[in-house]
């Protein structure tokens, strides 16, 4: 017996059969009444469409044998898929290729074969419709075209089915991504290189107060007057941006865009996600009103209170019995601490309403940890703490706003420094890594304890509640310090540090390329 | 004595004007005149006019804001300098002051000793 060889075009030929997906599907009526055609009008007692994958021969229909597939190797279908043209076999037991074949000195004893390859519009060939005898026989040139007809009506029929499989995928896949851009909540649009709506979904609809049909055609700059401002058509990347929208019924509505290029049919497209913000702008402004007057009613008799206790030990100081001058310098110790309290709260406030714009500008990192070190020079002297620089680049520019960055190495400076031996060192370093750069602030204090590592940045989280008298913070530094480093995009953590202490580190975007040579 | 700055202060708060009036107690590079409402500070003013305004914001009936509007529409007030003091120190608040043409803005609570320098310190600029 001889082993059929491979085409030459194996690899794409396969491609082409799985792409068919007709393997190891269910038998069609379609495609067995051809064979059962090809039974009776070659009058033959088998008849088959054999499809050939990498290592076996399935049958998408059979009659007259009860298997359902063979291995490639024994199939003569594997011999007849090598050239385009009907493959006979008028006696297989004369034939070297067949004559020890299992399926010829065995059931089902095939003595006659004729296949006539199906091959696709592509070119490829995928198997054959067949039929095989138990007897020796020869085909006449009327049974040759009736075959070779039949084989072209399989080719018909797979393809037929191939892109009737491929159009119900592509409309299950559009049901689906209807489903979805029918039920989000944002207004999308889809907006042409001419500035003209393309296409919208009906939240689109519900926000513009106008149908599809009225809203496809417009100029989006009737709908989002101010859009323009955003300079849209320049920007890549899908970030928010705040701006109005002109609503049909003339309201008008904040809204936070974002607008992401791409092609639709060859064609440079802008997809806008509109997300309607009044409501939350609303709320936010409600709640900053709110802070404010809280805050006004907690500093006026605030100021009472530390006025008056400055004035008493100031100008009475000489007169007041040491007992009575201490549990005035108490008072006035925790009216002080009162006043970080309320102004932090509100730092916090401002900081997490996304109305409040930061002062972005591109600032070089290394600069503002320098100067953020002397800042806190006297700090740390106080506490007999040393601040040192170890390792930075030359330079490293970030967007950032600096006086809010300041703000964060205050918090984490101070921490550092307050939770230091006497005696002890701070270690600030910087490094650069592909689009970022970070910063450490390492301290050889006690470490943070396991179970207060899930809160270190919750608001008024200290490991000890008597921290915040003995050191004096207010327990909202470090959750100020995460809401300035994450509206910069940024990360910020700690770790344990080898050898006792903790490392906290915030990392920042890189706004151009860092020189990497480093100073210590 | 004759070089002294004519300070009027406003403030409708009695403690907090207690406070003010005992750190300028003894200081004599101030004369310090203290009012407790805007229509009250209108009268001193026309009286005696002062060389600079100390002015709480927050006040009932004609606040901070009005009173320095009425104040500066005075001839003789129209260059003096105002300072408000205020708890309300949101951005757009603080804003909204200087736009008014405050000289400075001074937050509450505030450290009532050292007001004196500070107020001599925005009268010299």
């Amino acid at each position: 017996m001889l082993k059929p060889v491979k085409p030459a075009n194996e690899a794409d030929r396969l491609a082409a059969l799985h792409a068919l997906g007709v393997l190891d599907t269910s038998p069609e009526e379609r495609i067995d009444r051809i064979t059962r055609l090809a039974r009776s009008c070659l009058n033959v007692p088998i008849a088959l469409v054999s499809l050939i994958d990498e290592n076996r021969q399935w049958f998408k229909s059979r009659q007259g044998l009860d298997i359902s597939e063979t291995p490639r190797d024994l199939s003569f279908c594997a011999h007849a898929i090598l050239n385009g043209d009907l493959f006979i076999v008028p006696d297989a037991l004369r034939d070297p290729r067949f004559i020890d074949n299992p399926y010829v000195i065995g059931d089902p004893y095939i003595r006659f074969y004729a296949g006539m390859p199906i091959t696709l519009s592509s070119g490829f060939t995928v198997g054959t419709l067949c039929i095989m005898d138990r007897r020796p026989r020869h085909l006449e040139a009327r049974q040759v075209s009736i075959l070779e007809d039949l084989g072209r009506c399989i080719v018909g029929e797979l393809e037929s089915q191939s892109t009737l499989s491929y159009l119900k995928t592509i409309r299950d896949q559009e049901q689906q991504l209807r489903a979805v851009l029918n039920g989000v909540s944002e207004a999308i649009i889809l907006v042409a290189d001419t500035n003209i709506i393309q296409a919208a979904n009906p939240a689109a609809t519900h926000l513009f107060g106008l149908e599809t049909s009225q809203l496809i055609g417009k100029q989006v700059t009737f709908l989002l007057p101010e859009i323009d401002k955003l300079q849209w058509q320049s920007r890549t990347r899908a970030e928010r941006q705040h701006t109005r929208v002109l609503a049909e019924n003339g309201a008008e509505l904040d809204v936070e865009v974002s607008i992401q290029r791409s092609t639709v049919n060859e064609h440079s497209m802008q997809v806008m996600v509109i997300q309607d913000v009044t409501d939350r702008l609303k709320v936010e402004r409600m709640k900053a009103e709110f802070v404010s007057t809280v805050s006004h009613e907690l500093r006026t008799p605030l100021t009472s209170i530390r006025g008056a206790l400055d004035l008493v030990l100031d100008r009475f100081h000489n007169q007041l019995p040491d007992k009575a001058a201490m549990m005035l310098q108490t008072a006035k110790r925790n009216s002080e601490r009162l006043t970080l309290l309320i102004n932090d709260i509100l730092n916090l406030e401002k900081l997490e309403a996304s109305s409040s714009p930061l002062d972005m500008e591109e600032l070089d990192i290394v600069t503002l940890t320098e100067q953020a070190i002397s800042a806190n020079e006297s700090y740390a002297q106080k506490y007999q703490v040393r601040l040192v620089l170890k390792d930075a680049p030359i330079l490293a520019w970030v967007h950032g706003d600096e006086h809010r960055l300041f703000q964060v190495y205050a918090n984490l400076l101070s921490n550092a420094i307050k939770y230091s031996p006497v005696g002890g060192t701070v270690e600030i370093s910087i490094s650069s890594a592909v689009g970022k750069v970070t910063v450490s602030i390492r301290d050889h204090g006690p470490g943070i304890p396991d179970s207060f590592r899930d809160r270190v940045f919750q608001r008024f989280a200290q490991a000890d509640s008597s921290d915040s008298r003995k050191r004096g913070g207010t327990g909202l530094g470090l959750s100020i310090a995460r809401s300035i480093i994450e509206r910069h995009y940024g990360t910020i953590g700690f770790r344990p540090a080898e050898g006792g202490g903790t490392v906290f580190q915030f990392s920042l975007p890189v706004s151009a390329p860092t020189e990497e040579n480093t100073h210590a | 004595m004759p070089d002294s700055v004519k300070l009027l202060y406003v403030d409708d708060d009695d403690d907090i004007s207690s406070i003010v009036e005992l750190a300028f107690e003894g200081d004599d590079r101030f004369h310090l005149t203290v009012c407790h409402s805007g229509q009250e500070a209108l009268i001193a003013a026309e009286q005696a006019p002062p060389d600079m305004v100390l002015l709480d914001v927050m006040m009932p009936g004609m606040d901070g804001r009005a009173t320095w509007r009425e104040l500066r529409a005075m001839h003789s007030l129209a260059d003096i300098p105002v300072i408000f003091l205020t708890a309300k120190v949101q951005p757009a608040e603080l804003q909204e002051l200087f736009q008014l043409g405050a000289a400075d803005v001074i937050a509450k609570p505030f450290e009532a000793l050292s007001l004196p320098d500070r107020l001599l310190a925005i009268k010299r600029q």
